[in-house]
């Protein structure tokens, strides 16, 4: 099931980034790009079974197997306070490690994985979109494209890892 | 101090094994006070102290080594008979272990300065090593001057005099000293076999080598005697046959424990002069062969305490009344450093912080993990098998019988197998419930102190091994339950005897296996719970009825003590008011899925019986359908499940209810309590009937799929849920949650206003 960056197109020359190089995993959710640092990625699947988990916090979808762990897996489209879109078989389960805790979160797409200079990332703007400035690390220009980075430390901050109900980056 | 360049596995390896023997110290001491000639538990009391002394000094911990110290020296005084071991001593010793704990808790939460211990209780026990028993007069310590004067055994003690460039490497060769001589009296121990005993005399001669170098500087007489005494024995041990080995080894260890004492003076500053010439004329012969004869030759296996008797270097003492506290009887005044009194017993309990946090480390039988190893292996030959059949399977060849067959047989064999693993896995978390139980004594001496009260405490079972969660889990309910009965349940001394009984009151801790079950039972024979005033209080609660009592039975109204806030104590004491606190007790067991009773006789005492599931990791639950959702209940709390016909429905205040048999049981939708879309309305639902602590409810759901054991995995960061308790990878992949069926049942029955839901049902079960 497990398919782990198999979208990178940059294959194996990216093993050595400089400290001035950033390497993403660029992924969409609705219409926006987002990335994040490769290094908090454990995984990327495709869509598993989901167990719905009675009166847990609206943005957790529910609960997977990973290889006999059982992992929370939140609905990056709810977070994000957009309408729930179609599941699609590009829709794919980001598996992160944020504060100790494995979760996964569902994007509807995974691009690849990029290799930028920090050099283009800009601070974020004041507002992003639908995503509150607090959870965005920067803001990529790439030729034709805008990239945002997540801060995934703060999208999944402890309080919403123990309880999602504190929501304080969605719009 | 810093433990800042210490490797933090080092210090928690530290943690792990000092704390283990901390723990069974305290089991110890508070034996050894009820037979205190027994040296074996002298020695072993001695060892422990000594290790966590070795360890710590590693890690540079001077406050916890001073105090270690202070406690194995007195220990010694006692397993040299200088002292006998009194109550007054005990209480010394027991409050250097608290000590001791507290520090403990420090460097487990990581703090690097180490409360030190009270001057006053290092000199206290200090003086012990030194031979002072400790004294009751509540007199203050007079200033400290040279002792002159003979010991209680013989021994001269003279002042130490030294010129002001020697006594300041004093230190340094003190503490070389002694870490020498303990390695020494560790090695002392294999010169017994003849195998060993080659490499341990071209041990023992470099060890002495060292110290007389450093003897001569200090030019201290009686040492070098001593220290010659090795080297000689260094030299011509080997050639000793075994019979000859047995006469030496005590010897050495006389040596070495006369060494020590030595050092201890030093430390004073004085030097401690006895009759050595009888040991050293004895070893000198015996060296040279010369098989000593009569009383002189010491029994196989004897003691160097034993070799200091029989040479003439301590003199056997006369015995003493038992009454006295103390022996030293001819302590001359001047030079008496009076022990002031023990601190009273309240400061104990102060001292005994909060129960340190649960380890993180497990000790594991090598013989479990070889087991392990080989099942694994067993696994992975099988797997092999599997995989060879796969790729026949794929190859095309149409499946045959025989293949089919060997389908059949491999994963019989895995099957197999994997339970084996299962139980191997658990039974590397089983704990021994001596880890907990070793701790009561202490708590039970403590409490009798205290209470005034003449208690008794008789342990059973504690080689009962437990899952290692049940032992953290279990602690504090325990140490309730025993303080209520030694506070409540039993009655001062006065009382019983005036009732007939044995002035003592034994508090019996049992454990044993029952299936899949251990149970623990805290019996005291004590006056038993007051049924009419446990109803009464009840009734006040507005709990019962008074017209609904009489049909309760006594074991109905004793389990209302278990509810929180409810005490019958007319006056509440600091240890415990019975009642209170018995919810956090019944909470800690509910969380490892157990159950607990009360049986009482008036007159006669208490029983307590907790079950619990031998593993809370691994249960049997039943699989059951909720729309199209499938939940897992575990089978411990069902009750029996039936499919109500519709004329059983029925409802009280707007509540559906259910009557089965003779009682009436709540209605529970399991599609609205699970939040479940209904997609499916059977006509004939399925009621599961549930029950946790003599409540009961009646949970309807879709489908009853079946039995089935299940691994239970935590459901970590989510936030809030429903009431889970877990979930468990059923057989196809998926994710099933574990329904919490205390929760549940408490959600349902938020107070016992009104109909008390549920309680007053039959017993059909």
């Amino acid at each position: 099931m497990s398919e782990a960056m198999d979208a990178s197109p940059v294959g194996s020359e990216m093993a050595n980034g400089s400290s001035d190089q950033l390497q993403l995993v660029t992924f969409g959710v609705g219409d926006e790009e987002f990335a994040v640092d490769i290094l908090a990625v454990q995984e990327i699947n495709r869509m598993m079974p989901l167990t719905r988990v009675p009166q847990s916090p609206p943005e957790v979808e529910g609960v997977i197997n990973l290889r006999g762990r059982i992992l929370p897996v939140i609905n990056l489209r709810r977070r994000f306070g957009l309408e729930d879109g179609e599941r699609t078989s590009a829709s794919r389960i980001i598996v992160v490690d944020v504060h100790n805790q494995t979760l996964g979160f569902i994007v509807d797409r995974v691009h690849e994985v990029l290799r930028i200079d920090s050099g283009i990332v800009d601070p974020p703007p004041d507002m992003v979109c639908c995503v509150r400035l607090d959870c965005i690390a920067g803001v990529g220009k790439l030729d034709d494209r805008l990239l945002i980075l997540l801060d995934l430390e703060r999208l999944f901050a402890p309080a919403d890892v123990s309880g999602y109900a504190n929501m304080n980056c969605a719009a | 101090m810093s433990l800042a360049g210490f490797d933090p596995e080092i210090l928690q390896d530290f943690l792990t094994e000092s704390g283990e023997l901390l723990d069974q110290l305290e089991g110890d001491l508070v034996s050894l006070e009820s037979a205190p000639t027994d040296l074996e538990l002298i020695n072993q009391v001695f060892r422990a102290l000594h290790t966590i002394k070795g360890s710590a000094s590693f890690l540079a911990l001077t406050n916890l080594v001073e105090l270690a110290h202070a406690a194995e020296s007195a220990l010694n005084a006692a397993r040299n008979e200088l002292v006998t071991i009194d109550r007054a001593m005990m209480d010394l010793l027991l409050e250097a272990v608290d000590v001791l704990k507290v520090q403990f808790d420090e460097l487990r939460e990581g703090k690097e300065s180490l409360t030190a211990a009270d001057a006053e209780l290092i000199q206290q026990l200090s003086a012990l090593g030194e031979g002072k028993a400790v004294e009751q007069s509540a007199e203050a310590s007079t200033p400290q001057s040279e002792p002159s004067a003979h010991d209680a055994d013989g021994a001269q003690i003279l002042p130490l005099d030294l010129d002001s460039g020697k006594s300041d490497l004093l230190d340094f060769f003190i503490s070389d000293l002694e870490s020498t001589l303990q390695k020494i009296e560790q090695q002392l121990e294999d010169l017994g076999h003849q195998t060993k005993a080659t490499e341990g005399f071209a041990f023992l001669s470099e060890c002495t080598y060292e110290l007389l170098r450093s003897i001569d500087f200090f030019q201290f007489e009686e040492m070098r005697s001593l220290a010659t005494l090795f080297a000689e024995a260094a030299e011509n041990g080997p050639r000793l046959d075994a019979e000859l080995l047995e006469q030496v080894q005590p010897r050495l260890a006389a040596i070495a424990s006369l060494m020590l004492e030595q050092t201890e003076g030093l430390r004073k500053g004085h030097r401690i002069v006895r009759p050595v010439e009888g040991l050293i004329d004895r070893l000198h012969g015996i060296l040279a062969g010369e098989m000593p004869t009569g009383e002189a030759a010491l029994e196989k296996g004897s003691s160097g305490h034993d070799a200091l008797k029989v040479d003439g270097v301590i003199q056997p003492k006369t015995p003493e009344p038992a009454s006295t506290s103390g022996q030293v009887t001819d302590t001359p005044g001047p030079s008496a450093e009076p022990a002031k009194p023990t601190s009273g017993g309240e400061e104990d309990e102060r001292r005994r912080s909060p129960s340190a946090a649960p380890e993180q480390t497990i000790r594991v039988e090598v013989g479990r993990l070889e087991t392990l190893m080989n099942l694994v292996g067993e696994l992975v030959l099988q797997k092999n098998r599997i995989s060879a059949l796969s790729e026949d399977v794929e190859s095309g060849v149409p499946v045959s019988a025989e293949l089919a067959e060997a389908f059949e047989v491999s994963s019989g064999n895995l099957a197999r197998i994997t339970s084996d693993i299962q139980v191997a896995v658990m039974r590397t978390r089983m704990q021994p419930l001596d880890k907990l139980f070793g701790k009561y004594p202490r708590l039970i001496r403590d409490l009798a102190k205290k209470t005034g009260k003449q208690i008794e405490l008789e342990v059973i079972g504690g080689e009962t091994e437990v899952d290692k969660s049940v032992i953290e889990e279990l602690g504090d309910p325990l140490v309730h339950l025993l303080r209520n009965s030694a506070d409540h349940g039993l009655e001062s001394a006065e009382e019983r005897i005036a009732a007939g009984k044995d002035p003592t009151g034994t508090i019996t801790l049992q454990a044993q296996h029952q299936g899949g079950h251990v149970q623990i039972q805290i019996i005291d024979d004590g006056r038993g719970l007051n049924r009419e005033r446990i109803a009464q209080k009840a009734v006040e609660r507005g709990l019962v009825s008074e017209s609904e009592l009489p049909s309760l039975s006594d074991e109905e109204v004793f389990r209302f003590i278990m509810l929180p806030g409810f005490s019958t104590a007319s006056q509440v004491s600091d240890l415990s008011g019975r009642g209170v606190g018995m919810d956090v007790v019944r909470t800690n067991i509910e969380k490892l899925k157990g159950s607990i009773s009360v049986s009482s006789e008036a007159g006669r005492g208490t029983t307590i019986t907790i079950t619990i599931p031998l593993t809370v990791a691994i249960m049997p639950a039943m699989m059951v359908g909720i729309s199209n959702e499938i939940y897992a209940i575990p089978l411990g709390s069902i009750v029996e499940i039936v499919r109500p016909e519709d004329a059983q429905y029925g409802s009280i205040v707007e509540s559906k209810v259910v009557r089965l048999r003779e009682s009436v049981l709540p209605v529970v939708e399991a599609n609205e309590a699970f939040g479940v879309p209904e997609e499916k309305r059977l006509e004939t639902p399925f009621a599961i009937v549930l029950e946790v602590n003599e409540k009961r409810i009646a949970l309807m759901v879709s489908e009853v799929i079946g039995q089935q054991e299940i691994v239970v995995k935590p459901l970590d960061g989510l936030g809030r849920t429903g009431p889970l308790s877990g979930a468990t990878v059923r057989n196809d992949g998926g994710v099933s949650l574990i329904v919490d069926v205390a929760e549940l049942v408490r959600q349902v029955t938020p107070s016992r206003n009104g109909v008390p839901v549920g309680a007053t049902g039959g017993n059909q079960a």
